[in-house]
């Protein structure tokens, strides 16, 4: 007899899941409650990232050809077409399904105990499986701050479909989130003014490309105040707000985003029922995305260690092999790449150098500036910088960082590079294609030996 | 200081060396870099250069006689240098010449840059029907020259066997990734040898290397090398500075206590058979672990930090276990060891150690132990003096076993002796609870059934 799985969530994680384990022949039923492709595809990837290539193509057009882009900002243009995005690929994952034979039902899901799970929705169902996958992924968090409800006061959820612009826009949070959209709403002609607790924005990132890349928006006119804390937002009449940051400095908005992390949906699973653990607001898992109770696993936002669609896909398959008897290895988070899709972009895989010290890794690094990069130079981005971070004594790759246009699409090659453990010789050895802006790794790497040929 | 120079070895294949010439005869100063002596293999010939200076004073492998890797082939030292201990080392095999000799530096391979490293990397991927991938040149190749696929070397992208490998009907492989390469070489490590599917990759390797550390330590090499002088750098200093600072600031006081470990050797036969079906392996360590985490329930006063004239005592156990690992030491910690049960007290330690090595621990599983354990008992040390790992105020230092006639009441019997080797911070407690707590650890080695009773003292 057939397997029955049942995957609760629509998102990358769950879909992926869903899909994997219908692959291998199981029965897949999906249960979602909101859109197919959770925060992903509705409210997070693929709209910010639509929204980034509109602003982009607009501040370049008027930095470039003035007379034709006279106008007001075509804001409902830029969100038809990402509407757009988002509902073809909708259609996608449905198709997808379909031709899966994966059973879609639309409701909230919860455990009944045991690998019993009741739906709440157009019909009430309860539903048996061999095994359940939750895939409830994660909502934007709100910290306890006075005015947090006040009208004005966005997520990222609402930011993404607001009906006009904002003349100034306030920031709360310098992380992947906050950055994007300081990107998007700045090369709208925005003013923005960005709130970070820590002393620099996306702190997990080299410290560099925080550096860089904060340096270039300023000169966007993007107003950082960092190491400072939100204390509260009062109404100020006139569709204004006030914030008052830590060490008594205020800031004046229209419209204040709140991007200081998400938190795992939970609740509507009752898990207690089932006698699923929890620890620090997520699922607890191990390698095999198994939860403490057998035949239950939990992937993606709501039990990761990292927040991210591809992380949310990969676990969501070593859950579907693994609940299906395959023999899967576990992820290796430390290989797990990262984007920011700023302007220009910014792309980690492996580990900074100040990690890897922590480790006791003797390292070297390279790094290959874009100013001395032909292409870079003629798309007129010539701001970041390429870094290769090795082992001292094999040479062996540990990191790589870079902040560059295309820089999300190049981290591919050099998470290619970790997962074989390439040396820097092995991309000392490989052939480049010239001009472009990948080459520069090369020559980050031969910098290690002291043998760019393209650096003084 | 004396020098055993050792035959080198040259290349991943090599396993015995002949000395050709000796550049120096008995009783002639060596200068540190000066070639002493030529080795011959059937692929190469090597000259090799002093790894220090001295007097040549002894050659166990005259000119013309061949000797295996790692074996002595002379002594270097001192003009009037006892060496006699060295000496006897040389009739036995080099390779079991034990770890604590004193006074010899332990120094790498010779100064010559050894490993020829023509050989292609080659890729191993079978798909999973034994289908071996290859291209069509390569497949039309081989059905008219009669070669199977799978018996060759993959030099192709992603592990693919192209028609240069059919022609060169070169023998197959297994794959391996470039850094897994170099560790293995370095190491010492016979890749070649690793049963594995797939690619070999790092982890594979230090596995390996994990599986035969305990049967090689007393074989430890003593290559031939100049003599090298370079700046502390990476966990080198970290340990350096960190361990000086402990010394220099906590008053150290050790106390040892020889135990029986009979019935645990014997609690460990049964239990191993039990859990070897799971995969794993117990080992006195483990108990270990289990036996220290229960005592320091007892005696809270070594499960504790001190730091800045405060004392902090936990009711949770985070046992940290030093890992030697290339270059340094690490210390990754098992959490929460007292409600661990033997079982996942082995695995928690084999996933640290093995990460330990990988450098893909977290700096967080590195942090927030509660209490130190330090086995040196497989390097055939019986006890010794562990640096206390601050802010924990004590650290236990484990020997090796050594069967010893016992008497028991007025009969000799051969039991299975220890040494446990107990440090702990003089500010932070007295001798008379330590050796309360080597008293209580003690108990529980003599009788491991008593890990069954909870609590009560
Ligand atoms: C603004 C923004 C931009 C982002 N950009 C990127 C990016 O560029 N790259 C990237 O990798 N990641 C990005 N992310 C993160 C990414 O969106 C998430 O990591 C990813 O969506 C997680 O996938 P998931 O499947 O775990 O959960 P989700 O995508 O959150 O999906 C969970 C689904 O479960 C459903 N659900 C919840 N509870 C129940 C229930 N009880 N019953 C039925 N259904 C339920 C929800 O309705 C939802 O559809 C971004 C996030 C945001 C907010």
């Amino acid at each position: 007899m057939k397997k029955r799985l049942i995957v609760i969530g629509g998102g990358p994680g769950g879909y992926t899941a869903a899909l994997r384990a219908s692959q291998l022949g199981a029965e897949v039923t999906l249960i979602e409650k909101g859109e197919l492709g959770g925060t992903c595809l509705n409210v997070g990837c693929i709209p910010t990232k639509s929204l980034l290539e509109s602003s982009q193509v607009w501040a370049k057009s008027r930095q470039w050809y003035p007379e034709a882009t006279a106008r007001e900002v075509p804001w409902s243009s830029i969100l038809k077409r990402k509407e757009l995005a988002v509902s073809q690929l909708r259609k996608g994952v449905q198709g997808l399904l379909r031709a899966g034979k994966i059973k879609v039902i639309k409701g909230t899901a919860s455990l009944a105990g045991g690998k019993t799970v009741t739906v709440a929705g157009e019909e009430a169902l309860s539903l048996q499986a061999d095994a359940i996958i939750l895939a409830t992924g994660s909502r934007p968090s709100l910290p306890p701050i006075e005015g947090m409800n006040l009208p004005g006061v966005v997520t990222s959820d609402e930011l993404l479909s607001i009906q006009s612009l904002p003349k100034r826009l306030a920031i709360i949070g310098g992380g992947v989130i906050g950055v994007e959209l300081a990107t998007v709403c700045s090369e709208l002609g925005v003013s923005v003014h960005v709130i970070e607790a820590a002393d620099r924005i996306l702190p997990n990132m080299d410290t560099q490309i925080s550096q860089q890349l904060k340096d270039h928006l300023e000169k966007q006119k993007v107003v950082f105040s960092l190491g400072k804390k939100l204390e509260k937002i009062l109404e100020k009449g006139g569709g204004s707000l006030e914030l008052s940051l830590s060490g008594g400095e205020s800031v004046e908005a229209d419209l204040v985003l709140v991007a200081v992390g998400r938190a795992a949906v939970l609740e509507p699973l009752q898990l207690e029922r089932a006698g699923v653990e929890v620890v620090r607001g997520k699922v607890k898992v191990n390698a095999y995305q198994q939860t403490n109770q057998p035949g239950i696993y939990a992937i993606g936002d709501c039990a990761s260690p990292i927040m991210l669609a591809h992380v949310a896909m990969a676990e969501g398959k070593i859950a579907a092999e693994h609940a299906l008897g395959l023999a899967v290895e576990p992820l290796n988070y430390d290989l797990v790449p990262q984007g920011i899709y700023s302007h220009p972009e910014a792309a980690m895989v492996g580990l900074t150098s100040e990690e890897a010290r922590n480790r006791g890794f003797d390292i070297e690094e390279g790094i290959f500036p874009l100013m001395a990069s032909g292409k870079a130079l003629v798309s007129g981005e010539t701001t970041g910088f390429l870094k290769v971070i090795a082992d001292k004594k094999y040479g062996r790759l540990l990191g790589i960082h870079l902040l560059a246009p295309h820089a999300t699409e190049m981290i591919s090659e050099a998470s290619l590079g970790l997962t074989l453990e390439a040396t820097i010789d092995e991309i000392i050895k490989t052939v480049y294609p010239h001009p472009t802006i990948a080459e520069g790794i090369q020559e980050a790497a031969l910098a290690i030996k002291g043998q760019a040929i393209h650096l003084p | 200081m004396a020098f055993v120079i050792t035959m080198p070895k040259f290349g991943l294949t090599m396993t015995e060396g002949t000395v050709s010439v000796w550049f120096k005869a008995v009783g002639e100063q060596v200068e540190s870099g000066e070639v002493l002596f030529e080795v011959e293999t059937d692929k190469i010939t090597n000259e090799v250069t002093a790894p220090g200076s001295g007097v040549l004073r002894h050659v166990f492998t005259p000119a013309g006689t061949s000797a295996k890797v790692g074996e002595s082939l002379a002594v270097i030292a001192g003009e009037t240098e006892d060496i006699s201990e060295l000496l006897g080392g040389g009739e036995e095999s080099g390779m079991e010449r034990p770890a604590e000799t004193s006074g010899i530096e332990e120094t790498q391979q010779a100064g010559t840059s050894g490993t020829s490293s023509a050989e292609t990397d080659s890729e191993a991927d079978v798909l999973p029907g034994g289908f071996r991938k290859a291209t069509p040149l390569a497949r039309k190749l081989g059905r008219e020259r009669g070669i199977a696929m799978d018996s060759l070397a993959a030099s192709g992208p992603g592990g693919i066997v192209v028609a240069r490998d059919v022609e060169e009907n070169r023998a197959k492989q297994p794959a391996i990734s470039p850094t897994a390469k170099k560790y293995a070489e370095e190491n010492g490590v016979e890749w070649e040898q690793i049963e594995q599917r797939g690619r070999i990759m790092l982890p594979d390797v230090i596995a390996a290397q994990m599986k035969t550390a305990c049967a090689s330590v007393q074989g430890v090499q003593y290559e031939a090398a100049e003599s090298v002088t370079k700046p502390m750098a990476g966990a080198r200093k970290v340990i350096a500075e960190r361990m000086t600072q402990s010394w220099q600031q906590i008053p150290h006081v050790t106390i040892t206590r020889e135990v029986d470990v009979t019935r645990l050797q014997e609690a460990q036969a049964v239990l191993s058979g039990d859990l070897a079906e799971g995969g794993v392996k117990l080992t006195l360590t483990h108990f270990l672990i289990k036996i220290v985490a229960a005592a320091l329930q007892k005696h809270p006063s070594l499960n504790a930090w001190c730091q800045n004239k405060e004392i902090t005592t936990h009711r949770d156990v985070h046992i940290g276990v030093a890992v030697s690992v290339n270059d340094g030491l690490l210390v990754p910690v098992i959490p929460h060891a007292c409600k661990k049960d033997l079982g996942e007290i082995a695995e928690a330690l084999k996933d640290l150690s093995l990460r330990a090595k990988e450098q893909r621990l977290s700096v967080d599983e590195m942090r927030g132990g509660t209490f130190t354990i330090s086995n040196l008992g497989m390097m055939g040390i019986d006890g010794f003096t562990p640096i206390i790992n601050p802010p924990e105020t004590g650290i236990l230092g484990v020997g090796r076993v050594v069967d010893k006639p016992v008497f028991i009441g007025e009969e000799i019997a051969r039991r299975s002796m220890m040494t446990l080797s107990l440090s702990f911070d003089h500010r932070a407690l007295d001798g008379a609870e330590a050796a309360k707590f080597l008293q209580t650890v003690d108990a529980y080695i003599q009788e491991p059934l008593r890990l069954l009773l909870k609590g009560r003292q």
